[in-house]
């Protein structure tokens, strides 16, 4: 055999074993990913230019003035609609707030949730859908509107859980992005809660 | 290059050090960074989609690729540095660096041709497990670890490599 015939021929063994050995380690692992799930459901990269997302009439007409149009072309184009800080603000003051008329949903990770998230918010991170599932079908057909966020800024994880409830049967009227997610809340002076939910224990914002 | 030069490399090769350096830097750097996207498969499933390289409804390809390709890092890592299957080894980094070199490089001209920055002051996580980079900084540190794969293919040596003490194939 030739020598580069050889290293041909020991490329692919490698690669083909090293492929096989992610794919074994991916199947045992706890924090293993379905390979059959799409996890950015909606299709639209935000790195798409402006050009290719459809023009959207619907958008929400209160929220335009202060998000980014092209940012509400893209939840328009995915059937979702924007809050802005100042609705979730109200909705948050709401007295019904405490009876789960308004439902806030975190869906960034364990370690950012426990970090600090909106009071009282549940936690539902999609890339582990399976493990919030329960919870979210019992939210569904109670609340009145369920806000959804993340960090915020390039953040679309709120987009790709809030299309997840979709398909959990959620009404696409009741269901809102916070696009400023948990950056524009905090940087605007909102209390946040660490540790699990309903936790009491408030973030000590004092420098 | 002349024969003398030639000659000189063979005879620089056969001390087995240009090899070992090689496979040493090499095989530490990719298991190295092969770990750190193990532990976080969804961070580095996000990182990756962001190069726009795969189409939104082949989530299996952009899945199978998070969670095999750190694997197939520490793969390669480990062969070289235990001195096994050298040729297969060092063309699969050389590959692996040419196509991330390739992403990296047109992400980077993407994000120039927005405007805004020079091409040197273009940063972003490019899923190589080292967080943020300039594209400057990177791009060259990939081609000097092509240089190495290209010395690990090109070597002819096989001191201080394991696959030397088996028992040879019988001919």
């Amino acid at each position: 055999m030739s020598p580069t015939l050889r290293s041909v021929f020991e490329m692919t063994l490698v690669l083909g074993t090293g492929l096989g050995v992610g794919l074994i380690m991916n199947a045992v692992s706890e924090n293993g990913l379905d390979l059959q799930q799409d996890y950015f459901p909606g299709g639209t990269s935000r790195t798409a230019s402006p050009a290719e997302v459809p023009p959207t009439p619907e958008s929400d007409s209160s929220a335009a003035g202060s998000i980014d149009p092209e940012l509400l072309n893209r939840l328009a184009s995915k059937g979702l609609t924007a809050a802005t800080f100042e609705e979730v603000v109200e909705r948050f003051e709401d007295p019904m707030y405490a009876y789960e008329a308004y439902v806030f949903i975190d869906a960034r990770d364990d370690d950012h949730y426990s970090q600090g998230h909106i009071p009282g918010a549940h936690q539902f991170d999609h890339y582990r859908a399976d493990r919030y599932q329960e919870a979210m079908l019992q939210i569904i057909p109670t609340s009145m509107e369920i806000v959804v966020y993340c960090n915020g800024g390039d953040c679309e994880d709120s987009e790709s859980a809030a299309l997840f409830l979709l398909g959990l049967g959620a009404d696409p009227e009741r269901i809102r992005v916070f696009t400023g997610g948990i950056t524009e809340w905090t940087e605007r002076g909102m209390p946040l809660e660490q540790g699990a939910r309903n936790s009491g224990v408030m973030l000590d914002k004092t420098p | 290059m002349s024969a003398s030069d030639h000659t000189a490399l063979r005879r620089l090769d056969a001390t087995g050090l240009p090899l070992l350096l090689s496979r040493l830097v090499l095989g530490g750097m990719f298991i190295w960074l092969g770990a750190s996207k193990i532990s976080d498969p969804i961070s580095f499933l996000k990182l990756i989609r962001e190069y726009g390289l795969v189409p939104p409804d082949m989530s299996v390809v952009l899945n199978g690729m998070a969670v095999a390709l750190p694997w197939l890092e520490i793969w390669c890592g480990v062969l070289l540095l235990l001195g096994v299957a050298l040729r297969g080894a060092g063309a699969s980094t050389l590959l692996l660096l040419c196509i991330f070199s390739l992403a990296i490089l047109l992400r980077a001209l993407d994000i120039y041709a927005t405007g805004g920055q020079s091409f040197c002051e273009i940063k972003f996580d490019c899923g190589c497990g080292a967080g943020e980079q300039f594209v400057c900084a990177k791009l060259p540190e990939n081609l000097g670890l092509m240089l190495l794969s290209f010395v690990v293919l090109w070597s002819k040596s096989r001191r201080f490599c394991l696959a030397s003490r088996l028992p040879k194939e019988p001919s």
